[in-house]
C-alpha cells in the first residue's frame, strides 16, 4: 500500500511543479509591475501554506477522486484547518509569527500518518 | 485522444483562473503584489478588517481585540470569526506582504477557488455544462457586485466558498470518512462568517430531504453522515460557539424583517437581464435531470432562494448572499443554454463547450453586447494615500501608548475605521459642527466629537467562560458623543486639503491658535496633514474667539 502511495506521488509531483511554473507565470502576468522576488516568495508561500498540506492529505481520497479535485479542494480544506487552528494555537500562547511554518508541517505530517495507515 | 481533451480542459481551468485574477485583482492592485499603504480599499468596512487582522499580527494571537478598536475599552476579548484574519496574517509572515495586502489578496484568490470547486460540482454532472458555466463567474466583477470586494464584505465572500465546499461534499458523500469534509468546512464557515452556516444547514437539510424523495426511502448513511461531521464541526467551533452565542446573538439579535433594498449596492435578479431566461430553462429543466444534478441543481435553487429571502426575512444577510450569485447561479445559466443549443446539436463535442465558454468570456468582458450584465474594470488606489498613512503610522509607532489622539476634519475621516491605523484611542470632530464653527467664523475650544470604534460586539469581556459583560455598555454615553474640550487630548491631527478649501483653511486657523501656547507644537508634518502634540492636556490651550 505504501509503495502505491509512493508511486501516485512521484507521478503527481510532476502536475505539482507545472502547476508551480504556471502560477508564477500567471502571477508574474497579474502582477507585471511586482519585481520577481516577492512574485516568487508569494507565489512559494501560497503553496506551502495551503496546495501541499491540502494535497497530501487528499491523498486519502486518491482512489474515488482525481488530481484536480484534490488539489482544488485539499486547497480549501487546508485553508479552513489552518486558519481555525492558527486560532486556537494564538489562544493557547503559541505567537502566530510560528504558525507559518509550524501548521502546515503538523498538517503534512498528518497527512502522511493517515496515508501510511490507510 | 482522451489524455488531449483532459489537458484542454485542465489548460483551460488554469487559463480561467488567470482571467479570473488579472480582471479582478490585477488592475485593482494596479497590477502589483505590494503596496505602500492600503491599496483598492473603498470603504470603511476594508479598513475594519485590515486593521484587526493588523492587531492580531501585532498581539501575536486573537484572545484580545485592541483598545484602539473599541473606543479605548481594555480587555475586550476578540469575538469576531477569525479565520480569515489568522490566514491573512499567516501568509503575510511567509510572503513578506503586509497584511492589507494578502488579506484583500486572499478574498480574490478563494472567489476564483469558489468558481472552481462550482465547477467540479457541475462537472460530476456534465463536463459541458462545467464549461459553459465557469466564465459566468466573472459576473462577481460586474459593476454592484464588485464591491462585495472593494466595500469589504471579505468575511462573506470567503465564507462562501467554504459553503460551496460543503455543496462539494454532498456531491462526494459516499466517500470513505467524507464526514470529515463537513466538520471542517461547516466549521470554517462557522468562524469565518456564521450566517453562512446557517445556510449550510438550510442546503443540507433540503439535500436530505431530497435525497429521500428521489431514493424513495430514508438513507440513513446520510444522517449518520451529518451526526458525525455535525459533532466535529460542534468540538472545533465550541470555544468560538461559546463567544457567538453570548456576544452576537443578545448584541445583534436576528429578527425575521422584509427588506427590498439594501444600503449597499447589489444585483437583483433582473440585472442578469438576458442570461435570465437561460436561468429560468436551466432551473425548470434540471428539475427533470433531478437525480443526476441533484447537487449543482440544489445547490443553485437553494442560493437562488436564500438570495432572495430579503422578501421574506433574511435581510442583509440575503443580499450578502448575492456577492457570489454569478457562481451559484451559473450552473442553472449554463444548463439553460446547453439544453437549447443541444436541441439543435445532437453530438456535442469538448471544442463547442470551450467555443462556448470563449465567446462568454468575450461578451461579458467586452462591454459591447446588449442585454446581458457585464464586468466592469475597476482602477483606484482607494481612500487611503501614502501621505495619511505616513501620518497614522507616525501616530502608532511614536506617541505614548496611552495618548489620546483628536482628529480634526478630514475629507476621508468619515470612513472612520481607518483611523484605528493610528493603534491610539481616537476621537473625531463631528463635521456638521465643524462646519457650523466655520460658518459663524468662531474658533471654539468645545467641539462635538465622535469617538469612533466597533460598536458591533459592545467590546465584550469575560466575567467566566460563559459569562460576559459589555464594556461599551459601562461607557458613559457623554464619552462617546458630544461635545468635548479639544484642550484634553494629548494630539491633534490637521488635514491641510480638503475637497473644499475652507475647511482644510479652518483647520489652518485652529492649529495656528494651538501654536501660540508654548506647550503646543508640530511634531509631524508632510503634504497633506500634520500633527501637533499638547504637552499639557487639560490646561488652556487655544483661546477662543472669531476670525
Amino acid at each position: 500500500m505504501n509503495k502505491e502511495v509512493f508511486k501516485i506521488v512521484k507521478d503527481e509531483v510532476k502536475y505539482i511543479g507545472i502547476l508551480l511554473v504556471a502560477a508564477l507565470i500567471i502571477f508574474k502576468i497579474v502582477y507585471f509591475k511586482e519585481n520577481l522576488i516577492v512574485i516568487f516568495r508569494s507565489v512559494i508561500s501560497l503553496f506551502w501554506l495551503f496546495v501541499l498540506p491540502g494535497y497530501i492529505i487528499m491523498l486519502y481520497w486518491r482512489e474515488k477522486l482525481g488530481f484536480t479535485e484534490r488539489f482544488v479542494i485539499g486547497i480549501g480544506l487546508s485553508a479552513a484547518v489552518i486558519g481555525i487552528f492558527s486560532y486556537y494555537f494564538g489562544l493557547l500562547g503559541l505567537n502566530i509569527k510560528y504558525h507559518g511554518v509550524l501548521l502546515p508541517i503538523i498538517l503534512i505530517l498528518i497527512g502522511i500518518i493517515i496515508n501510511l495507515r490507510k | 485522444m482522451v489524455k488531449i481533451k483532459l489537458d484542454l480542459e485542465k489548460i483551460f481551468l488554469i487559463l480561467f483562473f488567470a482571467l479570473f485574477l488579472f480582471l479582478g485583482n490585477g488592475s485593482l492592485f494596479d497590477n502589483r503584489l505590494q503596496h505602500d499603504f492600503p491599496y483598492g480599499y473603498l470603504a470603511s468596512d476594508t479598513f475594519q478588517h485590515q486593521v484587526r487582522a493588523q492587531s492580531i499580527k501585532d498581539a501575536g494571537n486573537y484572545r484580545n481585540e485592541a483598545s484602539y478598536i473599541v473606543m479605548g475599552v481594555e480587555n475586550s476579548i476578540g469575538y469576531y470569526p477569525p479565520v480569515i484574519y489568522d490566514i491573512s496574517i499567516i501568509l503575510s509572515y511567509l510572503s513578506g506582504l503586509e497584511v492589507y495586502d494578502t488579506i484583500y489578496l486572499l478574498v480574490f484568490l478563494f472567489a476564483g477557488l469558489a468558481s472552481l470547486v462550482m465547477y467540479l460540482i457541475i462537472r460530476q454532472f456534465n463536463k459541458h455544462v462545467a464549461m459553459i458555466a465557469l466564465p459566468i463567474s466573472l459576473l462577481v466583477f460586474s459593476g454592484s457586485l464588485y464591491t462585495g470586494f472593494t466595500w469589504g464584505h471579505w468575511p462573506t465572500i470567503l465564507s462562501q466558498f467554504f459553503l460551496i465546499c460543503i455543496f462539494w461534499y454532498t456531491s462526494r458523500i459516499n466517500l470513505e470518512k467524507s464526514y470529515i469534509f463537513l466538520g471542517i468546512f461547516a466549521a470554517a464557515t462557522f468562524m469565518t462568517h456564521t450566517s453562512e452556516a446557517l445556510f449550510a444547514g438550510f442546503y443540507l437539510g433540503l439535500f436530505l430531504i431530497a435525497s429521500i424523495i428521489i431514493a424513495k426511502k430514508i438513507d440513513f448513511g446520510i444522517i449518520k453522515n451529518y451526526i458525525f461531521g455535525g459533532i466535529m464541526a460542534l468540538v472545533i467551533v465550541f470555544h468560538f460557539f461559546v463567544i457567538f452565542k453570548n456576544v452576537w446573538l443578545p448584541r445583534q439579535p436576528f429578527e425575521f424583517a422584509v427588506s427590498k433594498t439594501w444600503d449597499n449596492p447589489t444585483i437583483y435578479l433582473v440585472d442578469f437581464k438576458l442570461l435570465l431566461l437561460f436561468m429560468v430553462v436551466g432551473a425548470i429543466i434540471s428539475l427533470f435531470f433531478i437525480k443526476k444534478s441533484l447537487v449543482p441543481a440544489l445547490a443553485s435553487l437553494t442560493m437562488l432562494l436564500i438570495g432572495s429571502g430579503n422578501y421574506f426575512g433574511f435581510r442583509e444577510k440575503a443580499f450578502q448572499l448575492r456577492f457570489l450569485w454569478p457562481i451559484f447561479l451559473s450552473f442553472l445559466i449554463a444548463f439553460g443554454i446547453y439544453w437549447l443549443l443541444k436541441l439543435i446539436i445532437k453530438e456535442w463535442r469538448l471544442v463547442y463547450s470551450m467555443g462556448i465558454a470563449i465567446v462568454i468570456i468575450l461578451v461579458l468582458a467586452v462591454n459591447a453586447v446588449p442585454f446581458v450584465p457585464h464586468y466592469v474594470k475597476l482602477e483606484s488606489s482607494g481612500i487611503m494615500n501614502r501621505f495619511h498613512w505616513q501620518g497614522l503610522n507616525w501616530i502608532a509607532e511614536n506617541t505614548e501608548k496611552d495618548s489620546v489622539i483628536y482628529f480634526f476634519y478630514g475629507d476621508i475621516y468619515s470612513q472612520d475605521a481607518l483611523l484605528r491605523n493610528s493603534k491610539r484611542t481616537h476621537y473625531q470632530v463631528v463635521p456638521e459642527d465643524f462646519v457650523d464653527a466655520v460658518n459663524n467664523k468662531e474658533i471654539r475650544r468645545f467641539y462635538d466629537t465622535e469617538l469612533p470604534g466597533d460598536a458591533g460586539g459592545g467590546a465584550p469581556y469575560r466575567n467566566s467562560f460563559f459569562s460576559f459583560g459589555f464594556g461599551l455598555d459601562e461607557l458613559p454615553s457623554e464619552v462617546r458623543f458630544g461635545e468635548k474640550d479639544i484642550c484634553q487630548f494629548d494630539y491633534f491631527v490637521f488635514d491641510k486639503v480638503a475637497r473644499q478649501p475652507v475647511l482644510a483653511q479652518y483647520n489652518l486657523i485652529i492649529a495656528s491658535e494651538l501654536q501660540n501656547k508654548d506647550f503646543v507644537n508640530v511634531v509631524f508634518d508632510n503634504q497633506v496633514l500634520f500633527i501637533m502634540k499638547n504637552n499639557n492636556p487639560g490646561a488652556d490651550c487655544i483661546e477662543q474667539g472669531s476670525f
